[in-house]
């Protein structure tokens, strides 16, 4: 059977993106100034779903990354650094930042991607720490060392709002960012599309299984997860610069938190793993029960939380993707075993 | 219909009412939560006291409390939804400069009067570096109730001065808090003619470091210094503390500088003669302190150990009082209230003056105390004046 094209996956993609990013219209058309907190939700939710989909893309070639703080630090330091020592368009600093990120990756994957399993794990880790260490060496007119630095916000609306009212100067900020935000998640989904819908997706798939059958097969295994390293990396650093601008500043503990780490794998374990779907799925899940308790369990809501992660991860090995395939599947059983019953002899009533 | 227009008619007997709502944002989750737990116990104490004399204008206040988790986006999306869901007029709590930072754009937007406790970076002294205090301390409805960071050195510096040591080994934690901490401890103490013999780093737990510091200890063993200063978090105070007796390193003075004390370390054996700096001390000898903690203990059936709870208590009073005061939520008035009124806290009388760079300015460095654990209770060694117990040295 010859597999389908990304074309209807990119469509679909192209469909989710296009609803989203009318969003903003629609919850300022529905709540007015109650718009603004709804959309910087929508921002938290959509930077996770960056950093999900973007750890997944490694994990689909079997490799436990532990290394995405450190690719998302250099990506906010990569902005910080270049404005300070060049004065350099804030909005240069956000593709420089994929490509410092993508760097570093090329060299950290070179070195360590011949490692396995919890080795390639424990190295990634420390490549955080190590970058945390130089950047606090670095000189301090640079970055600040310890301190770390200050950057400008990438939307000042205040500026061009003449007199609006605050809420709207404050929800042009969010939709600026919102959708500038959006737009990474939408290369993301690009990437993971293409990826999922062409021929890496076998080699993905076999260097995971068994990279030494992938070898036989004429797959290049480091070839393969160094590919899917650096793609990752790249968008990760982005993210790093894009928030970088948007907090105001960074500094190494806060930016190279390992904090950061465990959300971008914790959220697509939580959605289902190897799928473009299951993180993005898991990430506004996630947000959204976190928001929703915390609103309505306001002094439990983190143990509620807590459960209903461990619950899910107990229930649903598969995560949400999983869940939702099974009852399909059952869904469709059932219903070609509806249409394969024989008739009752004497009619329904008998 | 009789229904219909009851409610009606209750809507517009509440609207008559101006109740005033306060939003709080403190990490009361995380790894700040200590803190941030803190301060909700004294905004718990101020409020029930303060609806218990009246309330404010006349009706009961109302606190909304958002969870930061000391962290940016999170803070963000809770401070907007406070302005734009809820719509407070007034921003208490506050803590960590990083989510202080990150916050100071939707403050500018919104410009709600902000009373903030935490958020210490001040960026004085450092020209490459704009802290809070540079970015919003001119602004008209800031109100900024912790001292800055460099009001805590002067404050070290008088103590140091007053002491008269005259070599310091220092050991800090590796971050934000403690290299630059470090680097201007060593410049102000050389400063004053003080021999800095060690200026080593480490990693603190609570920044994965393993809890071992018999490597640095040793140095300050070998370097004999008068005087242990050092700086890390509130994991690292009884390790630490415990390997320097282990290792037999006795210099006759060790002060820790973590931002807090854990819960219960008064008692621990390895903690006697370490001294540190604190902004509120139950048995300091003013009533209001004696005050505070009684009812304190009567409300939250334990000691307040972290002064943030006596920072969040005074600084809910300083609203309700300037409120009242205004007669009006009026912003203006309000402000000018918050700029002219004398308020009541657990450390005497206290009001906002202006700092180098912020207008309105609460505590300084008169605030903090200087104690001491002696057995298994904290005596306040200094200032002379307000001093529970004579220093004691440690050989």
């Amino acid at each position: 059977m010859r597999r389908r094209g990304p074309w209807l996956d990119l469509l679909a993609a192209a469909a989710f993106v296009a609803l989203l990013a009318a969003l903003p219209a629609v919850l300022r058309a529905a709540y007015g100034q109650a718009s603004v907190s709804y959309l910087a939700l929508g921002i938290r939710a959509i930077g996770l779903a960056v950093l999900a989909l973007s750890w997944d893309l490694v994990a689909r070639t079997g490799q436990l990354s532990l290394a995405h703080a450190a690719f998302y630090g250099a990506g906010a330091y990569t902005a910080a650094v270049l404005l300070k020592l060049t004065g350099a368009p804030l909005w240069l600093g956000i593709p420089l930042a994929g490509a410092v990120a993508a760097v570093l990756a090329l060299g950290l994957g070179a070195a360590t991607l011949r490692l396995y399993g919890i080795y390639f794990a424990i190295a990634t880790l420390a490549f955080a720490e190590v970058l945390k260490t130089v950047v606090k060496s670095l000189p301090f007119a640079i970055a600040g060392g310890s301190v770390g630095t200050n950057l400008p916000p990438l939307f000042r609306p205040e500026f061009v709002a003449g007199a609006m009212e605050r809420w709207e100067v404050a929800f042009l900020r969010n939709r600026g960012y919102f959708l500038v935000y959006l737009g990474l998640l939408a290369l993301a989904i690009v990437v993971s599309v293409l990826v999922q819908r062409s021929r890496l997706r076998h080699a993905f798939t076999a260097v995971r299984t068994n990279e030494f059958v992938a070898g036989v097969m004429g797959v290049n295994p480091a070839r393969t997860k160094l590919a899917a390293f650096v793609i990752s990396s790249a968008v990760v650093g982005m993210l790093g610069a894009i928030e970088a601008h948007r907090f105001g500043s960074v500094n190494p503990d806060a930016t190279f938190s390992v904090h950061t780490t465990v959300l971008a794998l914790v959220t697509p374990i939580f959605g289902g793993l190897y799928t473009t779907v299951g993180p993005i799925l898991a990430a506004l899940v996630l947000s959204g029960v976190e928001e929703t308790l915390k609103r309505t369990l306001s002094d439990g809501y983190l143990v509620a939380y807590g459960v209903v992660l461990v619950v899910s991860i107990l229930f649903m090995p598969r995560g949400l993707v999983g869940l939702f395939r099974g009852l399909a599947r059952r869904g469709r059983a059932r219903a070609r075993a509806e249409a394969t019953r024989p008739e009752p002899v004497g009619g329904a009533d008998a | 219909m009789k229904r219909a227009l009851a409610i009606a008619l209750l809507s517009l007997v509440g609207l008559g009412f101006a109740q005033v709502r306060i939003g709080v944002l403190s990490p009361l989750t995380g790894a700040a939560a200590g803190t941030g737990q803190a301060q909700l116990r004294g905004f718990q104490l101020a409020l029930e006291e303060i609806n218990a004399a009246g309330g404010v204008l006349g009706q009961p206040l109302e606190l909304i409390v958002e969870d930061t988790r000391a962290d940016p986006a999170t803070a963000v999306a809770a401070f907007e939804k406070l302005m734009t869901e809820d719509g407070v007029e007034f921003i208490a709590g506050g803590y960590s400069s990083g989510v202080t930072l990150a916050l100071i754009e939707s403050f500018r937007t919104f410009q709600p009067i902000v009373s903030w406790i935490g958020g210490a970076s001040s960026g004085i002294g450092n020209d490459d570096f704009d802290g809070i205090e540079e970015l919003i301390g001119q602004e008209d409805w800031f109100f900024h109730v912790h001292p800055w960071d460099y009001q805590n050195v002067e404050a070290t510096f008088g103590f140091l001065g007053d002491l008269g040591v005259s070599s310091v080994a220092v050991l800090h934690e590796d971050g934000a808090f403690g290299t630059p901490g470090a680097a201007g401890l060593e410049a102000g103490v050389e400063a004053m003619g003080i021999d800095v013999v060690l200026n080593e780093a480490f990693t603190s737990t609570l920044a994965g470091g393993t809890g071992d510091f018999r490597a640095a200890l040793s140095k300050v063993g070998a370097a004999n210094p008068d005087m242990l200063y050092w700086i890390g978090y509130d994991s690292d105070a009884q390790p630490l503390s415990s390997q320097l007796k282990e290792l037999g390193v006795a210099p006759a003075y060790v002060f820790g500088a973590p931002p807090g004390w854990p819960t219960g370390i008064d008692t621990a054996p390895e903690m006697e003669c370490v001294m540190g700096l604190i902004g509120y001390l139950p048995n300091l000898p003013n009533p209001e302190a004696v005050a505070f903690a009684n009812a304190y203990r009567a409300m939250h059936g334990a000691d307040p150990d972290n002064y943030m709870a006596a920072l969040a208590y005074a600084q809910l009073w300083s609203y309700a009082d300037a409120i009242n005061a205004a007669g009006t939520t009026d912003q203006a008035a309000v402000i000018a209230q918050l700029e002219a009124g004398t308020f009541r806290s657990p450390m005497g009388e206290w009001r906002f003056k202006p700092s180098v760079q912020a207008k309105h300015q609460g505590f300084g460095s008169d605030m903090w105390l200087v104690f001491q654990f002696q057995d298994g209770r904290r005596e306040i060694v200094w200032p002379a004046d307000r001093a529970t117990a004579p220093l004691a040295a440690c050989r």
